[in-house]
């Protein structure tokens, strides 16, 4: 065991921290903000694990790591905007794109000119994915979509869509899905946003009647879809922009604990409060410490599949409990929100939006069926 | 960066898995602990895991020990925790960390090399009936008089107190805060241990009680202070917890490998969403739990000041979680689970003794919570 870095990644290291001196905005203007983006695309931060050729940074797993280390410890903005574009879009893109597609798509994803959403999950089909209904029919050089995708992340403000369709309904489930390329002014879309229970609105329905897209537009081949989908989201596993954010959490909710009276004395002197926050406190280093038993298998070129599905069950625990940590923390004062509540409803906000991240991109009970079934080797549910 | 284990310790994990195997399995088990007019242990194998270097493995080469790490140390441990091997490994192995960290060069001398090879059993005696784990919880008296010490005092839940040769004792002077180790051999005058009956019969625990015990000044440990006694806790409970992660993999292995052959209902109950999802939330532990105890391994061989801290989070989640996961494999097997025929219990009742040993969880989270500037 040994956790040091090689020096060659030290000196990677002494470089970011270098543009995170100069640049890191400390007022987050947007005159700040915008200096930031370019100086780090300039530095192919942005993308930068996708190969060279496209535009990428051609990162190494273990850059990749000390640049996230480096961008955890200073609490610094994303690197780049197009957040979809950039997590799972752009990849799906490189991978199974055309040359042309790439030429398209990749710059502006890296420049952030606009962003893209997803359109996956359908009101029939959500953590059952592949019985995903909405149709493709094929007309020439043209598919003709109809149907109706939900809990689709900022499709309001989208230009482009990634889309999961059904061309072949004769085919099983998984194998009759192709993914296309959308832009949301098409006519025959429109967006319906849902109010989330946290008031804001973030996500929408989106619908689709008699939407004509060129096939040029389809990403990989018919029926190709899922493969599309789910390689795309292999990515470095090290989880350390979830551990920081959690670390940086419950750093807040030590401070919190100190402020707030509960029951008559300080919630911090509370032993059931010091042990939730102890209890939390061991998890999340569990969780960072599993990132690096990835990491390390990563490094030595094996595979790291549904081991990672450890990390997301206890993000997602963590999640919920850090919110309603927080809320008991406040004793009475819990109930309030907005200017009447402590920090100014921060926490009741976190407690009323876990789900966005412990829902999205599979609910802990998938998550522990693929534990059971793909690592345990326990038999499918028929 | 790399949080894996190197090519020799993948062989030392093989080789001891392979020897518990072939020599220690469950039934051996059984006949080895069952027996209570027997020592707990088979002297035959504890003179073979002797020959194999596993006592002296983390005892330097000078002393006849094979020079390793905790790292490789932990490896040993997740072995004899899957298979439950009995023996007092465990607590020699923490009685010769003591006098080679804090004993002289003299006193490492003449101890180590009977411990690395087998001929002496050696134990830390530490925790007193008030159950304080650490050094506040010292009270055993020690009173100078001349060049000699005389030890007056009782401790309890000892490992392997009536096998051991050679008790490290941690004691107080007079009333002042001043704490220090001893080393007190079998058959000293005054001194008497002898083992309690306990729930798990793979474990020997015990009572060590000393009346008026007359040491010389060469049984003191010179570096034996509250920090020591501090340290030894630490390792104790790195220990324990290390050999907890080999038996939460043996527990879960067990339960998965009977939830996909038990039939009920027309098909495997391995199928049913009830059963997978307890089975999945028990991996999760494990691995997690794991991950913990060896980055406090690491921490123990480099010296790095995360130790306490690392060992706390160690302990405290799986004294939290291992005996939940000893009640599930139980509940999951059903009725066959509750004979003492089949071997669930035999794992229920390694996480009930795990679960105080060293400090519970309480205890540990308490400590994570003060690191935290709680």
């Amino acid at each position: 065991m040994d956790f040091e870095f090689t020096p060659e990644d030290e000196a990677f290291r002494a470089e970011v921290r270098d543009f995170v001196k100069k640049y890191l905005p400390k007022k987050n203007t947007p005159q700040e903000l915008a200096t930031w983006h370019e100086q780090a695309r300039a530095r192919r931060y942005v993308g930068f694990a996708w190969p060279k050729e496209v535009g990428g940074g051609g990162g190494t797993i273990s850059r990749q790591v000390v640049l996230k280390e480096e961008m955890a410890r200073v609490k610094a903005p994303p690197l780049g905007v197009c957040f979809m574009g950039l997590a799972w879009v752009g990849p799906s893109i490189i991978e199974y794109g055309t040359e042309e597609q790439k030429r398209k798509f990749i710059p502006d994803i890296l420049d952030g000119k606009y962003q893209w959403c997803t359109g996956y999950s359908e009101p029939g089909s959500g953590s059952d994915l592949a019985a995903l209904k909405t149709r493709a029919v094929r007309e020439g050089d043209e598919y003709v979509v109809n149907g109706q995708k939900i809990w689709t992340s900022i499709a309001m403000w989208s230009k482009w869509i990634i889309l999961l369709v059904r061309t072949d309904a004769s085919e099983s489930k998984h194998e009759g899905i192709t993914c296309v390329l959308v832009p949301m002014d098409t006519p025959g879309i429109t967006v319906r946003p849902i109010k989330n229970m946290a008031g804001g609105a973030m996500f929408a329905e989106v619908f689709f009647d008699n939407v004509r897209v060129p096939v040029a537009n389809r990403l990989g081949q018919e029926g190709q879809g899922w493969q599309v989908t789910v390689s795309a989201l292999a990515h470095e596993r090290s989880s350390i922009a979830e551990v920081a954010g959690l670390q940086r959490s419950l750093e807040e909710i030590r401070a919190l604990a100190k402020k707030c009276k509960k029951n008559g004395r300080a919630a911090a002197q509370d032993p059931a409060v010091r042990r939730r926050i102890a209890r939390a406190d061991a998890r999340i280093e569990a969780m960072r410490l599993n990132g690096l038993r990835f990491l390390t298998k990563q490094l030595k070129g094996e595979n790291v599949g549904p081991e990672t599905s450890v990390n997301k069950l206890h993000r997602a625990t963590l999640e919920v409990e850090l919110g309603e940590l927080a809320l008991e923390i406040q004793g009475g004062a819990g109930v309030l929100d907005k200017d009447s509540a402590p920090e100014k409803g921060k926490w009741q906000r976190m407690a009323l939006s876990w789900p966005e991240v412990v829902i999205g991109g599979g609910t802990p009970n998938i998550q522990k069926n693929i534990i059971a079934e793909r690592i345990l080797g326990l038999p499918k549910d028929p | 960066m790399n949080f894996g284990f190197t090519d020799e310790q993948d062989l030392l994990r093989s080789e001891v898995r392979k020897f518990l195997d072939e020599s220690c399995n469950l039934e051996q088990v059984r006949k080895i602990t069952e027996d209570a007019s027997g020592p707990g242990y088979s002297r035959e194998l504890w003179r073979s895991i002797a020959e194999l270097g596993w006592l002296g493995l983390t005892i330097p080469e000078a002393h006849g020990g094979a020079g390793l790490g905790w790292v490789d140390l932990v490896v040993v441990l997740e072995e004899t925790g899957r298979t439950l091997f009995p023996s007092p490994l465990l607590s020699t192995t923490l009685a010769a960390h003591a006098i080679r960290r804090f004993g002289s060069s003299r006193q490492q001398a003449n101890w180590l090399p009977r411990l690395a090879d087998g001929t002496a059993v050696g134990t830390v005696a530490l925790l007193e009936e008030d159950g304080v784990p650490g050094p506040d919880g010292v009270r055993l008296a020690g009173r100078a008089a001349g060049k000699s010490l005389t030890l007056t005092g009782e401790k309890t839940l000892v490992g392997d107190a009536a096998a051991a040769d050679l008790i490290v004792v941690a004691f107080r002077k007079g009333k002042s805060k001043d704490l220090g180790l001893a080393v007190i051999e079998r058959g000293t005058a005054g001194l008497s241990a002898k083992d309690l009956p306990g729930i798990d019969l793979t474990k020997r625990l015990g009572r060590v009680a000393l009346d008026g015990v007359k040491i010389g000044r060469d049984a003191v440990l010179p570096r034996g202070n509250a920090g020591a006694i501090s340290h030894l806790l630490d390792a104790g409970a790195l220990a324990v917890t290390a050999e907890a992660v080999g038996v939460a993999e043996a527990a879960l292995r067990l339960t998965a490998g009977y939830a996909k052959q038990r039939v009920q209902f027309g098909r495997p109950i391995g199928t049913f969403q009830a059963v997978k999802h307890p089975l999945a939330e028990m991996y999760v532990d494990t691995q997690s739990f794991q991950s913990l105890v060896y980055y406090a391994a690491w921490c123990l061989d480099e010296g790095h000041k995360d130790l306490p801290l690392a060992v706390s989070r160690a302990k405290a989640y799986a004294s939290e979680t291992l005996p939940k996961l000893g009640i599930d494999v139980i509940q999951l097997h059903g009725g066959i689970g509750y004979t003492w025929e089949y071997d669930a219990h035999l794992y229920l009742k390694r996480a009930k003794w795990l679960r105080p040993a060293f400090g519970d969880a309480d205890w540990h989270y308490e400590r994570v919570a003060t690191a935290g500037g709680l």
